[in-house]
């Protein structure tokens, strides 16, 4: 049965009526990657044994008539997320054997309704890095381009889904790590509002922009994934109880189009941007036009300093977070110290990778005495102005339109040495993180056979609108029902 | 700039051990970043409150409660433990 590139609705409904049970639709995406994988690397383990037995399960739920719109639905995870009992690396030889004793409260939220973790994705090493290539388990291939990166740093979880290898998967985005990946590869993926999905268990990255949530072939399979991850968390500290409760809906009607007025900042449109891609991105527009909506130009005067403030408060986090790895409570430990220094010191040379040492390096400058003022505290409050110039924004305007990405996917290796390079990779993302707000990638056309996403960002806790109006843009066009050609078949 | 010295020094601070390789690729990968982000110095930010959580927020904190279970299964993670106890290097001659 062709069903790969059927959408959560479709597929929940192909389970309650019981044309497919829930074992026989994850052997078939099991199926899948064990076929397409060896190409792409998406995966670090799958999850075959248990997730036959979740699945059977989740049958025993539909057949008691005790399931949920997700109840049998395979989904895999971004392997920073702990699940229990299986391995959890992060992309880093330092987690290469750590077993979690807990899950995430991602993820035991979606095991109790019942959907199958077949897998955990591929990463950047410890979520640092925009194109999965500093992962210990090798690259990601992007499958619109098997020369190309699928973006990062959640870069196994966009490729999965892009293969059509898993119907849906998590990522984290820090400074665009969902976001750039679903633009990449062709896919709707979502960043929450700060403290809007808890972040217990996920392993952390910069504790202050860290933030999960899914990525998936549309708006509406985000939204139903983002209702059940969404919410309060006492065991999250930063998890925050302004977050909607409500179940998003998806029902924005035309009449309302006409009162929603989006910002385009005309910076970002005029430095540094791809030309093909701001032409694809016109083009969309001129689609949400038609539907009604109002456009205005806008303002956000101090965009040219969000990358050197990004990495440093991230940076300086990363240097504090991952002062855990010491080589004596969990993780990769040296042979035969000599003392507590050289256990420390030599487990954190031969666990972590370049890059993550550089970051952690960074940060401890950036943290240290006689620097704090310098680096930190001058990148902190400029995280406030931009912060307050989105706010400036949203007096004037509903919502902001953006490009995710100043590229398309580039070439393996071609950003490997040029660390700056890459690091601009992140400008348009990286600023929605520093400020907090939620926003979404949408896929909206092609540049030279590579697919072009751009973000719909809102105010804090709008991800039911940002979800809303893509969704109407999905009604209207099919560029997110695309398959790659090599995975478009069973 | 940023020298090798001063790379040691900071992968000392970093509790990172690096060898002569990692040293060079260390300090022009480090020197590079610092140069990128000199821009900062331009804005004045004098009147300019920082920003640590956005949305502001308060953290919560939550009772300190003892998880047997989660202890038990925390220590067997380590890489060198007695089922009580983390094992380390002496510490002490």
């Amino acid at each position: 049965m062709d069903i790969y590139n059927k959408s959560i609705t479709e597929l929940s409904d192909l389970l309650s009526k019981k044309v497919i049970s829930s074992l026989e639709m994850t052997d078939y995406f099991i199926k899948r990657i064990k076929l397409f994988d060896s190409k792409l690397n998406s995966f670090i383990t799958i999850n075959e044994d248990e997730a036959r037995k979740q699945a059977a399960f989740a049958d025993s739920m539909i057949a008691n008539k005790k399931n949920h719109l997700l109840t049998g639905i395979p989904i895999a995870h971004k392997d920073l997320f702990s699940t229990k009992g299986l391995l959890t690396s992060c992309g880093s030889k330092m987690l290469e054997n750590y077993i979690p004793p807990y899950d995430a409260t991602v993820v035991s939220k979606l095991n109790n309704l019942g959907m199958v973790n077949i897998g955990k994705t591929n990463m950047d090493e410890f979520a640092m890095g925009s194109s999965n290539e500093s992962s210990y388990f090798g690259p990601v291939k992007n499958p619109w381009n098997l020369d190309r990166v699928p973006g990062g740093s959640s870069g196994g979880s966009a490729s999965a889904v892009a293969a059509r290898l898993t119907p849906i998967a998590t990522g984290s985005d820090t400074g665009g790590s969902i976001r750039q990946p679903a633009s990449f590869c062709g896919l709707t993926g979502l960043k929450p509002t700060y403290g809007s999905v808890s972040r217990y268990g996920m392993i952390a990255y910069a504790s202050s922009l860290d933030q999960g949530g899914p990525i998936a072939k549309s708006a509406e399979d985000c939204a139903i994934l983002y209702n059940e991850i969404k919410g309060f968390d006492k065991n999250d500290p930063t998890s925050n109880h302004e977050v909607k409760q409500n179940n998003i809906d998806l029902r924005l009607s035309k009449d309302e189009v006409k009162n929603i007025t989006i910002g385009i900042p005309k910076k970002y449109f005029s430095e540094g941007l791809d030309q093909n891609i701001s032409n694809v991105i016109s083009d969309s527009i001129d689609v949400f036009k038609k539907m009604g909506f109002n456009f205005k130009e806008i303002s956000l005067p101090n965009h040219s300093y969000t990358i050197p403030a990004y990495y440093i408060i991230a940076s300086a986090e990363a240097s504090s977070n991952l002062s855990r790895y010491d080589g004596v409570k969990f993780g990769h430990r040296c042979n035969d110290p000599k003392n507590l220094i050289d256990l420390y010191s030599r487990t954190r040379q031969e666990g972590f990778g370049k890059e993550v040492k550089k970051r952690i390096m960074i940060g401890a400058y950036a943290l240290s005495s006689g620097y704090y003022d310098e680096y930190y505290m001058r990148a902190l409050k400029i995280r406030r102005i931009i912060r307050d110039d989105f706010l400036s924004a949203f007096n004037e305007v509903d919502y902001i339109f953006a490009p995710t990405s100043p590229s398309t996917a580039f070439k393996i290796g071609e950003k490997t040495s040029n660390a700056t390079d890459m690091y601009l990779s992140d400008i348009y993302t990286t600023p929605v993180n520093l400020a907090g707000l939620p926003a979404l990638s949408i896929p909206v056309g092609y540049s030279d056979n590579l697919p072009v996403g751009m973000q719909i960002i809102g105010n804090d806790f709008t991800e039911d609108k940002i979800l809303e109006i893509a969704h109407l843009f999905q009604k209207e066009t099919d560029w997110h029902l695309h398959v790659p050609e090599a995975f478009s078949h069973e | 700039m940023f020298d090798k010295k001063k790379i040691k020094d900071v992968a000392q601070l970093a509790m990172i051990a690096v060898d002569d390789n990692d040293l060079s690729y260390f300090s022009s990968e480090i020197s590079e970043f610092l140069k990128t982000i000199e821009q900062m110095d331009a804005i004045n930010l004098s009147e300019i409150n920082p920003l640590y959580h956005a949305p502001d927020m308060s953290l919560k904190g939550r009772e300190d409660e003892v998880d047997i279970d989660a202890k038990n299964d925390g220590i067997n993670c380590s890489p060198n433990h007695n089922g009580k106890y983390f094992i380390v290097p002496k510490v002490i001659d």
